[in-house]
């Protein structure tokens, strides 16, 4: 079998027509002779140029098979024998994903992690392939698709990756894995030994004064994960309030109501206040602008999208705020006006809220605020249940042999035998050229 | 090719024109019995007949009675012979083929032979070239260092320019004072007619002329094989012709020399077609035994 690695090139076969077209055509030149008289000579035809049929059929035969060595040759053949495919299928690409993300350096008992595990497997991997390369990546996905892009452009071999990793649940997905070429084989190596529990940080609770106070543990153990909540006692430590003296009654009960639902508490780099009046005016307020802390447009994108604040707008009384600047509306009433808008006041978030502080909007504000305010609370990072074993191991395959179509990766063709055999011929040409050419007849002015 | 001593390319490499005319003479007038040459005198030596121009007075009028034939005596005159080579040098004469020397070659060693040969018999031989008009000129004079001077101007002798052979042959005949041989050596690639009347003019006038028509061997047959495009060494003109027009060449060359052949005898001239690859004696010798045969008549 021959394939054509710049098939498109084949288009030069058409000038296997110019040789011929050229004999056919070809400017005909009569021996000169000069010659004493020419009043006995009938002339012939006196046109030079002729159509004629090929008079010189080695020739023309032998500039076609340069033209079309030629042709050919740029079109990059390669030829696909069995003892090619035999010594193709002798050798293994193989690209090594190291995964390097934070479960990776979670250290066990011993003081081991599984990245220090990882990084002598992985060299003993890729000496054992005839190519290889080491991807390091946070996301194993990420590392399949980069590692099937170099496989796909690695010289004929057969092709496998191999991913170190823990495998912590969520690592790798059956649809990730889908999406490989079937002619990649895939080996899931497990490195570093699973944790029996592990305990991280949970959510900071709001506390209030009156109401009971909580933190959170989670405790990961193996496949089951439990949430042990500590109940403490503790002061209120929450938003600042504008307008408002946090000892009314009115205020304690919605702090109390607020903490009692567990909503976080804001963190200290995160300083939000809440508004249930004007906004006083020896504090300058500023518009959100490119200098805008990134978490304060965070939190505006998730009040604007937080279902249980639009719905509350909904059946909120009409507000008694109006549009203005610098402030940016993230809840309207049903006439049009801000029940709930932000803006800047320094490095704080100011939220004003259009309601009394006892109403429900001003309850579902503030809750939305904080909420917003705490940010991301998932934490899969942390996670130390492993894929089992039995998944592992049906993911994985063996590097299939090669297919019909591995011979596109090869680094360069057997065009040089074909360039070889155009030389060759038209060294050959040259030398049937001149051994044609006419006699040279002397006249000599003997006097 | 002739393998003779006195081969055409042997002489021609030969620079000495002198030595080449003393050894072709000696190697050919040895074997005649009597000079070939001979002046007009007022002694009685021959008939002939009676040619247009030929002074009346001339006539043998008994002879007339008795046989009804006008036939004009020779007297052989107490002068010397009066020789005038004449030497086509037209371009055409420089070609060669496949021959052993060029046509104007030959010519050459010919013309120092004859002009040796008759310069060694005391009488006067000079030179006149020509292509398409007079290019060199030597009165006929007697003497061993004027035969040098035709020697050396023979060998200067090269082929350039068309043939005028009608033109130089005038010249030569009216620089011819009087009676004398004139030995006309050319190829004859020329306007027939014009030359045909210069000759007629030079016999009227009394001249003996000599023809040696000098060709090469391809002229004759036109060897060459397949498509050609031949080029006129004298106009430059060229012409594509192949090997199915020879027949047609070679019938019209014989027309050629066969009309040649027809005008010469018609008038008397000595006529010798030459070709570049006889050996010079053997062209030589031709010429003098017919020469010396009509003389015995």
């Amino acid at each position: 079998m021959i394939g054509w690695q710049a098939p498109a090139a084949l288009g030069a076969l058409g000038l296997i027509a110019l040789p011929i077209v050229v004999h056919l055509l070809r400017t005909h030149r009569a021996r000169r002779i000069p010659f004493p008289t020419l009043r006995f000579i009938a002339p012939s035809r006196s046109s030079s140029v002729r159509l004629r049929p090929p008079s010189d059929l080695p020739l023309l035969l032998i500039r076609i098979a340069i033209v079309a060595a030629a042709a050919l040759a740029m079109a990059q053949p390669v030829l696909v024998t069995e003892a090619r495919v035999k010594v193709w299928n002798s050798r293994l690409a193989r690209a090594v994903v190291i995964d390097t993300g934070p479960a990776m350096h979670i250290a066990d008992e011993t003081g081991t992690t599984p990245i220090a595990l990882a990084k002598p497997l992985a060299s003993s991997e890729a000496a054992g392939a005839a190519q290889a390369v080491q991807i390091e990546t946070s996301s194993v996905a990420d590392g399949l698709t980069r590692a099937a892009a170099w496989l796909g452009a690695a010289p004929p071999a057969r092709r496998e990756i191999v991913v170190l990793s823990t495998f912590r649940a969520g690592t790798l997905t059956e649809s990730v894995v889908a999406q490989l070429p079937p002619s990649v084989g895939l080996r899931l190596v497990q490195v570093g030994r699973p944790l029996e529990a592990r305990a991280i940080e949970g959510v900071r609770p709001l506390t209030a004064p009156g109401a009971p106070s909580a933190t959170q543990e989670v405790r990961l153990t193996g496949p089951a994960t439990s949430v042990t909540r500590k109940i403490v006692a503790g002061e209120f430590r929450g938003a600042r309030v504008v307008g408002v003296d946090p000892a009314t009654p009115a205020a304690q009960r919605l702090w109390r109501m607020l903490a009692t639902a567990g909503t976080p508490a804001p963190s200290g780099d995160r300083p939000i206040a809440l508004a249930f009046t004007e906004w006083p005016a020896g504090e300058r307020i500023a518009a959100f602008g490119p200098e805008t802390p990134r978490w304060m447009l965070q939190v505006l994108l998730r009040l604007r999208s937080d279902a249980a604040l639009q719905r509350a707008a909904a059946s909120a009384p009409a507000s008694v705020l109006s549009a203005s600047d610098p402030w940016v509306a993230i809840a309207l009433d049903r006439e049009g006006a801000p029940l709930a808008r932000l803006a800047r006041a320094a490095q704080e978030l100011v939220m004003q809220v259009g309601a009394p502080i006892d109403s429900l909007f001003g309850a579902a504000a503030a809750r939305a605020l904080l909420d917003a305010g705490a940010g991301e609370s998932a934490r899969p990072d942390q996670e130390i249940l492993r894929a089992a074993p039995a998944t592992l191991a049906a993911w994985s395959r063996p590097a299939p042999p090669i297919d019909r179509e591995a011979w596109r990766s090869l680094d360069g063709s057997d065009a040089r035998w074909l360039w070889a055999i155009a030389l060759v011929l038209l060294a050959l040409e040259q030398w049937l050229r001149r051994s044609s050419m006419p006699r040279t007849i002397k006249v000599r002015d003997a006097a | 090719m002739s393998t003779s001593l006195l081969d055409p390319a042997l002489l021609n490499a030969i620079s000495d024109l002198e030595l080449v005319a003393r050894v072709t003479v000696d190697g050919t007038v040895s074997g005649l019995h009597r000079s070939p040459f001979h002046g007009y005198s007022a002694e009685f030596s021959q008939y002939r007949h009676y040619l247009p121009g030929d002074d009346l007075k001339y006539v043998d009028w008994k002879l007339f009675a008795r046989t009804d034939r006008i036939y004009t005596k020779q007297y052989r005159e107490t002068t010397n012979l009066l020789a005038q080579v004449a030497v086509d040098a037209s371009a055409s004469m420089g070609y060669q083929g496949n021959g052993p020397v060029s046509k104007l070659a030959y010519a050459r060693l010919l013309a120092a032979a004859l002009a040796h040969l008759v310069s060694s018999q005391g009488d006067a031989v000079g030179l006149v070239a020509f292509d398409d008009q007079l290019t060199t000129y030597l009165p006929p004079r007697g003497g061993r260092l004027h035969l040098r001077r035709v020697l050396v101007s023979l060998s200067k002798l090269h082929a350039s320019g068309s043939t005028g052979c009608g033109a130089g042959l005038r010249r030569a005949i009216d620089l011819l004072k009087r009676r004398g041989l004139l030995i006309l050596v050319s190829d004859l690639y020329d306007d027939d007619d014009g030359l045909e009347a210069e000759l007629r003019r030079a016999i009227r006038i009394g001249h003996e002329v000599a023809l040696f028509h000098v060709l090469t061997p391809d002229e004759l047959v036109l060897p060459f094989g397949g498509e050609v495009e031949l080029e006129d060494l004298e106009t430059g003109r060229r012409v594509i012709t192949s090997a199915a027009a020879r027949n047609g060449y070679r019938e019209a060359f014989a027309r050629f020399l066969e009309r040649w052949r027809t005008i010469c005898a018609s008038y008397g001239i000595d006529y010798h077609r030459v070709t570049t690859d006889l050996p010079l004696d053997a062209s030589l010798r031709d010429y003098l035994r017919r020469r010396t045969r009509s003389d015995h008549r």
